[in-house]
């Protein structure tokens, strides 16, 4: 029984590794990030949590896919300035809106609640400072849009 | 025992998936102003009827933005701020004679009143 449970145990743990993140971590691509395109802002979306690795929804941006909310993973995209939707395709929906300037960079915490049934995938604007150094160690993983 | 209430509506909610609205009414569209600013001396933690809080922090600088009914409006770059409840909502400060009355909401462009009003600590 015990045996069973190690293997059990295991297991999880692997499946929960295979589903992170693999890519260069934000820290070792911020020397060759491309900079903010002119008269846009940057929105960097990115999930620290391994809580719940196998719920990865995609995130959608004014209704429009920009990528997927893949535990210890990042993406961005850069946007013009105005009003912004983060919504996910989980089965409860928490939408996440904000402001985005001109030449101003948002950092938006991918977080999992846990429903009684499945967990739940949700976008939270988080202070620069908070954001910064969150995503350090987490993994691009590109975006639907395709922008490196 | 109210930090009790509000974390047990909070929790229940997070179960359920299905924390209450943040509370929005119409307000007069914002004409915006500027020249003035404040800065809190201390935090101030203000509940929502949500059950969750928001905080605004200790020697945060905040920038008048506009006017609306209710007050002046105030924003900030030191801080994020943010109303949970079923929705996550962008907001900025509406002040009235050195009180917090609620928020605004800047893409909704509604307001969200508080129940009570704050006093803001203010540096001189």
């Amino acid at each position: 029984m015990k045996n069973r449970l190690r293997v059990l145990a295991g297991t999880l743990v692997a499946l929960s590794l295979l589903s992170c993140a693999s890519g260069p971590t934000f820290h070792e691509m911020s020397a060759s990030l491309a900079g903010t395109e002119s008269g846009k802002g940057r929105i960097y979306f990115y999930r620290t949590a391994v809580l719940g690795a196998a719920i990865q929804p995609e995130v959608r941006l004014n209704g429009e896919a920009v990528g997927k909310a893949v535990p210890q993973g990042f993406f961005y995209v850069d946007r013009p300035p105005g009003n912004y939707q983060v919504s996910t395709t989980t089965e409860v929906e928490r939408d996440l809106t904000f402001t985005l300037e001109e030449g101003q960079t948002r950092y938006v915490r991918l977080s999992i609640s846990m429903g009684l049934f499945v967990g739940h995938v949700y976008g939270e604007l988080v202070d620069e400072s908070e954001g910064k150094s969150e995503i350090v160690d987490t993994h691009f993983i590109g975006t639907s849009a395709g922008e490196v | 025992m109210r930090s009790f209430y509000s974390l047990s509506i909070v929790l229940v909610a997070l179960l359920l998936g299905c924390a209450p609205a943040v509370i929005q009414v119409p307000t007069s569209a914002m004409t915006p102003l500027d020249g003035k600013h404040m800065r809190l001396s201390e935090m101030v933690e203000v509940g929502l009827s949500t059950g969750y809080t928001t905080v605004l922090k200790p020697q945060t600088t905040w920038h008048l933005a506009g006017r609306v009914d209710q007050g002046e409006i105030y924003k900030t770059r030191d801080q994020v701020l943010t109303l949970e409840g079923s929705h996550i909502h962008e907001a900025y400060l509406v002040v009235q004679d050195g009180y917090l009355v609620g928020f605004y909401l800047p893409v909704e462009r509604t307001f969200s009143p508080l129940s009570e009003k704050v006093l803001l600590p203010l540096e001189e």
